[in-house]
């Protein structure tokens, strides 16, 4: 196996998955609890009307 | 073809600029865009300031003489871009900086701030002078226009387009221009390849030649292991502080719209960078004598394709050019005139209306311009010194202290300034005994940045231990640190907008990560069991 042919596509890939998997982690920690309606003491926006 | 491409881009930009100038009604429209940047706007901005002139004509002219392996290997930029705009840039915009000193200042204090804004200024002036001087040699061997005129006539479009509407013009205009690049990256660069005989001539045509086509050093650099992975390291952080990345996460209008341009820009540039590689490196079965070898994209677009296709191809390397000069000179021109002067009059008890901001800003780009125009024209020694610097500068000077702001609630003003100091100063001492006096080689070829982003850490660490934190950084520390990233785009908008806004994003995050799987799957699965054995 030419671990540098291979590298040359594989490196890409796993940054792009790294990106992906950080957005996704970020949409979960700080959003999810929000769109399932909970979302604790976070206050959207209209929420004092 | 080349000519009127020159002149056609350049209109094209500044009547942009003009036209885009009745948005900019207050000093925030003019430097984060009034924070209203959308998707589309903040993956243009980031992915043209991404690509510059490097990836066109230096990088591709190695992966034409070397193979493609050389640079996609060691192409640390793609994590660094990644880093630099989801950790800095988010933390930055989440603390309401509108420009990057500006957290500096909140987080340790005016020296801290005006230390690492001079850093910041000579740096991007040193980049901004190379991009500006490479693209004077470029496109006057391309057009046949003299260099001196490329360097007026380029540095007034650049100049203009910044100044008139500042990021307003730099994103729409970037926006814009980045289809060209899209044509170069997707429509271009395989047609090159079919060119040099598709896949096959990728694989049994160039490993026939020379099997060190598919090395890792490359056919004719022969790079060690060392080169390789200090290149990777020294590009996976220097792009973290680059402020021409996480610069362009200060307009974002949300959150959402800051993860979506990032999965979008790192799938172009990867899937991109990947093909234009390709590309080039299948040009040396078409022809293996073009010189100067860092010519080969633009050989291509003037011998090899159709004229309107060329001009397009050509137009997406000025593009390239043009878009990474205008992000370095608005940066360095917004240091001098938010971070430097509007500053200094604001601690002297002075006042300014949004207007004469504005106005000074327009000016700071005014002198910003003309000051890399005269070091572009006259080619001093000293530029070429700051030049080799100005890149390293950044990692070594600028990522510890922000790395130190975010994450070292201890950290003393004397710690960062001393950090910054060590770091750029031990940098340039090795760089000159290392690369220019050759005293002596480091352990595995590693760049000198490596050791000066340690030494800058350590100096952070011994000089704070040494001393104790102002109470007032320790709580501006703990105030920042409680704010949520997420909380300033959660007040602004409804759950209806949130849930929205979520699904859109996580749908996107999906689709890059999906499509850069199976294309570059699909390459590997095509060209790997091809060269090896």
């Amino acid at each position: 196996m030419n671990m540098a042919a291979l590298l040359s596509f594989l490196h890409p890939m796993i940054v792009m998955v790294i990106c992906g998997i950080w957005v996704l982690s970020i949409l979960k920690s700080d959003y999810s609890e929000l769109v399932k309606g909970g979302g604790g003491d976070a206050q959207v926006k209209g929420d004092n009307n | 073809m080349a000519v009127a491409t020159f002149w056609i881009i350049l209109i094209l930009v500044i009547v942009t600029a003009f036209m885009v100038n009745r948005y900019v009604k207050s000093s925030s429209d003019y430097y984060v865009m009034g924070k209203k940047g959308e998707t589309i706007g903040i993956t243009g901005v980031l992915t043209a300031s991404y690509l510059s002139a490097v990836t066109f004509v230096g990088i591709a002219g190695i992966e034409y003489l070397n193979g493609p392996p050389i640079f996609l290997i060691c192409y640390g930029s793609w994590i660094g871009m990644v880093c630099g705009f989801i950790y800095v840039g988010r933390r930055l915009r989440a603390y309401g900086a509108i420009t990057m000193p500006d957290y500096l200042q909140e987080r340790f204090g005016t020296s801290v701030r005006i230390i690492a804004t001079v850093i910041l200024i000579v740096g991007l002036l040193g980049y901004g002078v190379v991009q500006l001087m490479g693209a004077g040699v470029l496109l006057s061997s391309v057009t046949g226009i003299s260099y001196n005129i490329v360097i007026i006539v380029f540095a007034i479009a650049l100049i203009t387009f910044c100044a008139v509407a500042g990021m307003y013009s730099v994103v729409i205009v970037n926006t814009l221009l980045l289809a060209t690049i899209l044509v170069a990256c997707f429509i271009l660069a395989p047609i090159m390849i079919k060119l040099g005989g598709g896949f096959d001539g990728l694989t049994n045509g160039l490993m026939n030649i020379d099997p060190n086509f598919w090395s890792a050093g490359g056919r004719k650099f022969h790079m060690p292991t060392g080169w390789t992975v200090g290149q990777f390291v020294l590009w996976a952080l220097f792009f973290p502080a680059a402020p021409w990345i996480a610069g362009m996460a200060l307009p974002c209008k949300n959150d959402f719209v800051l993860m979506r341009a990032i999965c979008w820009s790192t799938l172009i540039t990867t899937v991109g960078v990947v093909t234009l590689f390709l590309g080039c490196s299948a040009m040396f079965l078409v022809n293996p004598n073009i010189a100067p070898a860092d010519q080969v994209f633009i050989w291509a677009c003037k011998n090899s394709v159709h004229p309107i296709l060329g001009g397009l191809g050509i137009a997406g390397v000025m593009a390239a050019i043009l878009s990474s000069g205008a992000t370095i000179f608005m940066g360095a021109g917004f240091g001098l005139s938010r971070d430097l002067y509007e500053r200094y009059i604001m601690s002297k008890g002075g006042t300014l209306d949004d207007r004469k901001k504005i106005v000074l800003a327009r000016i700071a780009q005014v002198v910003v311009g003309v000051i890399v125009v005269i070091f572009a024209l006259s080619k001093p020694l000293a530029i070429y010194w700051i030049s080799a610097w100005a890149g390293a500068l950044f990692a070594t000077a600028w990522l510890p202290t922000l790395i130190a702001g975010f994450e070292y609630k201890k950290a003393t003003r004397a710690g960062v300034i001393a950090g910054m100091l060590c770091g750029a100063g031990s940098y340039i001492l090795l760089y000159q005994c290392v690369k220019k006096w050759k005293l002596f080689t480091l352990p595995f070829n590693l760049d000198p940045v490596i050791f000066g982003i340690i030494v800058s850490f350590v100096a952070i660490l011994i000089v704070s231990s040494l001393g104790k934190a102002k109470e007032e950084d320790m709580a501006v520390y703990t105030r920042v640190k409680g704010i949520g990233l997420a909380e300033g785009t959660i007040q602004t908008m409804t759950r209806g907008e949130i849930v929205k806004e979520y699904l859109t994003t996580k749908t996107t995050a999906w689709v890059c990560i999906i499509v850069a799987v199976v294309v570059l799957g699909l390459l590997a699965i095509r060209i790997v069991p091809a060269v090896s054995g």
